[in-house]
């Protein structure tokens, strides 16, 4: 018995980082069970709009609309503006559908970029990504920092 | 037996006072002086997207939030302002008579940076006294204070009053003028709450809008923002969706079925309405409200969004046309010529800084150039951008664009040869030189 317990905490300790710092960046949850349903990716690449997205009904705890959560893991195209203030030379930025998202920003309202091969640099006006989205809430200290992400290799 | 099962399942819920009673309200948390304070600092300086958390979690908090923000708030709009947006935005939230008192001269001072934020925290619990004095703010230069007024007169008309009720309906058909489309849509949806209905057609057209600002779907944004409103007000929108054009055949279709909706839903309520009240709203729409054709040929762009002094959306075309507004935008013809002599100046301001797009720091005042590349007039329009936040930047601007905004600015014709019934050109040329000086600096008299 005493050797089950040591077993299970030496267990939780390897798991724990794992579990830790999985927040969902790459791949969305459709699309890792399909993976391991042992299913293709598809290659697609969905046009969809910064616009609708940030329309979503979303209300914090709750599911996002079906039609959202269907692009979870799917390749997509994506307009929409670098946030002002974008500084040069990270990995991630904020895409907005108005370069000046002057009001209250809200968690809805910008889609989290990261950049696989590539680091930022200011580019004004609107610009086209393509990659890889994920959605769902990513929650740190109690707060929602992001609701939408994209991984994409490059700025255009 | 199924009903066995059921009143079996009834009786479990009756006898067992744990799933039968409501849930007892959780005891509310309790916050130490330190968690508060972090959650100040997360308000005032977090990511934008986790400000506004921060700030509304301390707005649940109550009072002890209140004690020490009143602390930090001082006695001063200097003191005032450092709160930063996302705390002010929550100070009318704790019904604390001291937070008002702090939160009017801030409404009062056009230069204080934070208005439409302190415009909200007024409006989200308004006292009867202050009926005169917000109305005043209905004309205000910023969009999103006329917005929060409009919604604090509501508020403060919803009781019994008749004559409050009509007082507020009248102001709020003079806001479906209003030059900013996101305050026509709220008086149009304020209004239906009234009665008055008809002025949902407001938004019937805003479904059928495809116009935008160079590349900025100004119409696909307003197609969304209808479809949220009457989606808010449980109004079945027959299949239309925003995000494809209107003039498809199932949103052509949507729109039939919807035009048709509305208009029995506004001859419905107006006949409740007493006799007096009918026929506020007119029938026909102003020019501004209305679908706008296409604007062809722009080659300049001067965009300004200022706290303190409105946003600004000019174009200026091939055949010399000045475009102000989107939507149905104002045109204004110009003298022969004057777009060629811009672009030059344009070219000369890229020229002086190449390769540099962006100067300054990120804030909500911008100045958005755009202008052909230089040697490039056929590929896809540049624009330079100047930001700045509430500190003020007196050199922001360098002299090049400064020379090309202080050309923009005095190719605008004067009150003389515009129309003064279109609040957009009203004292045009004088406000966008007031919008430059509050953004990077006057760019010179005219």
């Amino acid at each position: 018995m005493p050797f089950l317990v040591l077993l299970l905490l030496l267990g939780g300790v390897i798991a724990a980082p794992g579990v830790l710092l999985d927040r969902s960046w790459k791949v969305g949850d459709k699309v890792q069970a399909a993976m391991e349903r042992g299913e293709a990716p598809s290659n697609e690449i969905i046009e969809v709009s910064i616009l609708r997205l940030k329309n979503a009904r979303y209300r914090r705890g709750r599911p996002l609309p079906e039609w959202v959560q269907e692009l979870d893991g799917k390749r997509i195209s994506l307009w929409g503006y670098m946030a002002i203030g974008t500084l040069e030379g990270l990995s991630e930025f904020e895409l907005v559908p108005e370069s000046c998202e002057c009001g209250k920003s809200k968690v809805n309202h910008f889609v989290q970029v990261t950049l696989d091969d590539d680091v930022t640099r200011f580019i004004p006006g609107r610009i086209t990504l393509e990659g890889t989205f994920s959605c769902g809430e990513v929650e740190e200290d109690g707060f929602i920092t992001s609701l939408y992400r994209l991984s994409t290799d490059q700025l255009p | 037996m199924n009903r066995f099962v059921r009143l079996a399942a009834v009786a479990a819920l009756v006898l067992c006072p744990s799933v039968s009673a409501p849930a007892q309200e959780a005891p509310a948390r309790q916050y130490s002086p330190e968690q508060i304070d972090r959650l100040i600092v997360h308000a005032q300086s977090g990511s934008a997207v986790i400000r506004p958390q921060a700030a509304e979690r301390l707005a649940s908090i109550g009072k002890p939030a209140a004690d020490r923000l009143l602390t930090m708030a001082g006695t001063s709009l200097g003191e005032l302002a450092l709160l930063g947006p996302s705390l002010i935005e929550v100070l009318g939230r704790f019904d604390d008579p001291r937070f008002r008192a702090l939160l009017w001269p801030a409404m009062e001072d056009a230069e204080f940076p934070w208005r439409p934020a302190v415009s909200r925290s007024l409006a989200h619990r308004p006292l009867p006294g202050e009926w005169d004095r917000l109305q005043g703010f209905l004309g205000d230069p910023i969009a999103p204070v006329r917005l929060a007024t409009l919604d604090a007169l509501a508020l403060l008309s919803s009781g019994d009053g008749a004559e409050r009720r009509a007082r507020f309906d009248s102001l709020a058909v003079a806001r479906l003028t209003d030059d900013n489309d996101v305050v026509r849509r709220r008086a149009a949806v304020l209004l239906d709450g009234r009665g008055h209905s008809r002025a949902l057609q407001w938004l019937l057209v805003d479904l059928q809008r495809t116009d935008t600002y160079f590349d900025l779907p100004t119409g696909e944004a307003a197609r969304y923002a209808a479809v949220n409103a009457l989606q808010a007000l449980d109004i079945d929108l027959a299949g239309f969706e925003a995000f494809l054009p209107p003039t498809t055949e199932p949103n052509q279709l949507a729109l039939a079925k919807l035009r048709q909706r509305l208009l029995a839903r506004a001859s419905a309520s107006e006949s409740r309405l007493p006799e007096a009240a009918r026929g506020l709203v007119p029938r026909t729409l102003p020019a501004i409200a209305q679908l706008g054709g296409p604007v062809e040929g722009a080659r300049l762009g001067l965009l300004l969004k200022s706290c303190r002094r409105g946003d600004y959306y000019l174009r200026w075309t091939d055949d010399d046309q000045l475009i102000i507004g989107y939507g149905n935008p104002a045109r204004v013809q110009l003298p022969e010529g004057t777009t060629r002599r811009l672009m030059a100046v344009a070219d000369a301001a890229q020229e002086a800084n190449p390769g540099k797009v962006y100067w300054g720091r990120p804030g909500c005042d911008m100045e958005s150039f755009r202008m052909p590349r230089v040697g490039q007039p056929d590929a896809r329009l540049q624009q330079l951008i100047l930001s700045k936040d509430e500190r003020p930047a007196p050199d922001l601007r360098p002299a090049a664009l400064s020379a090309l905004g202080a050309a923009m600015a005095a190719s605008i014709p004067t009150d003389d040869a515009l129309s003064a019934r279109d609040p957009r050109t009203r004292d045009l040329a004088r406000r966008v030189r007031g919008a430059f000086a509050s953004i990077g600096g006057s760019v010179g008299p005219r």
